[in-house]
């Protein structure tokens, strides 16, 4: 069954035509698909995998710019360009997706009004976030982005647990390990989430969304209203 | 057994020397370790630290690998007639209890201090 929201709202001729060049891909926790300064070979349409949208400084130091799960593609920036991508993409929960090569997909964009529009409506969605999360970066502290981050990244894969090290929780937040450590055990000590040795557990969801900050509810909400046609 | 527990045993609180040079990490990880019981001291880099290690004495040493002055720190410490017995502990929650970063030690939880009594060498772990 097709979950990729933003396939299944194309009308059923345009998906038809779109079908024979999507392959079905396994995509694991820590892949990298594609890095900046390369050129983008596929597009991605995300089943139940998430994929992050990652800046990378030149002191090896990264952050996580962008969440791409079931509601859109990774990565738009590539649709219709040429130019080398800025960032890298890397697939955060290891999972199922759709690919299809840039070309063909570019070429079966210019035939489908659907697929355009889907296509405009998921880039008003993917630049909210962008925006949001980038002043989110600005004005909240570290334990208010690990909140959302988490709420978000539960939202994608409509799971509690989460399989995930606190050094790559830290390379997407981008702060230090030990900060995340220190966060994360406050959010313990608290009863909000429980961790060990890679897994972390959402324990008690509505305490997670108060220590969250505000940018939450318009990410979330956001998410929820996510019908592209 | 909590420092507290172990201050009745020996009348001594251990002293725990945290060298992390960003604030809000250093106030967390004081706060979880002065819930255990330990007296808690403070350094910046690796400078303080051993301007401090020269006042009084320290039982135990808390840092992380990111830190910028890491590598010297360690190196520091290994040369120092007195400091080079004391260890060192890196809390990193993914890996196994008393797994070593070259001389450092790594523990999984802030919340258990005492849980590297079981890999410590029993001279050095007597003293925490």
């Amino acid at each position: 069954m097709l979950t990729n929201k933003l396939l299944s709202g194309l009308r059923d001729s345009d998906f038809a035509r779109l079908m024979p060049v999507l392959q079905p891909v396994s995509l694991s926790a820590g892949e990298r698909l594609s890095g900046a300064g390369e050129a983008a070979r596929f597009i991605y349409f995300p089943e139940n995998c998430v994929i992050s949208c990652q800046a990378n400084m030149q002191d090896g130091k990264s952050a996580e710019v962008g969440m791409i799960g079931s509601e859109g593609l990774a990565d738009i920036t590539a649709v219709g360009g040429s130019r080398p991508a800025v960032h890298s993409l890397n697939v955060t929960i290891g999972g199922s997706a759709l690919r299809v090569r840039k070309d063909d997909f570019e070429r079966e964009l210019q035939k489908s009004e659907s697929l355009q529009q889907s296509l405009l409506g998921y880039a008003a969605e993917y630049v909210t976030q962008l925006s949001q999360r980038s002043a989110c970066a600005v004005f909240h502290l570290v334990e208010q982005r690990f909140a959302i981050w988490l709420l978000l990244l539960a939202d994608r894969i409509e799971e509690d647990v989460i399989q995930i090290t606190q050094e790559r929780i830290a390379d997407h937040l981008g702060v230090r390990r030990a900060g995340v450590t220190v966060v994360a055990a406050q959010m313990q000590a608290a009863g909000a989430i429980s961790y060990r040795r890679g897994s972390l557990r959402i324990a008690n969801r509505e305490m997670l969304e108060t220590m969250a900050c505000e940018c939450y509810g318009t990410l979330a909400v956001g998410q929820q209203q996510t019908t592209y046609m | 057994m909590q420092g507290r527990d172990l201050m009745k045993k020996s009348g001594q609180i251990p002293t725990i020397l945290i060298v992390e040079d960003i604030d809000w990490i250093r106030s967390g990880m004081r706060r979880a370790v002065e819930r255990q019981g330990y007296r808690v001291a403070e350094a910046r880099n690796d400078a303080e630290a051993f301007g401090f290690t020269e006042l009084q004495p320290v039982d135990l040493i808390l840092t992380e690998e990111e830190l910028p002055s890491f590598d010297i720190l360690m190196a520091r410490l290994r040369e120092h007639p007195a400091l080079s017995s004391v260890p060192v502990v890196i809390i990193n929650p993914d890996a196994d209890d008393g797994a070593r970063l070259g001389d450092a030690y790594l523990l999984a939880s802030y919340a258990d201090i005492s849980s590297l009594l079981t890999v410590l060498d029993p001279s050095v772990a007597q003293k925490l």
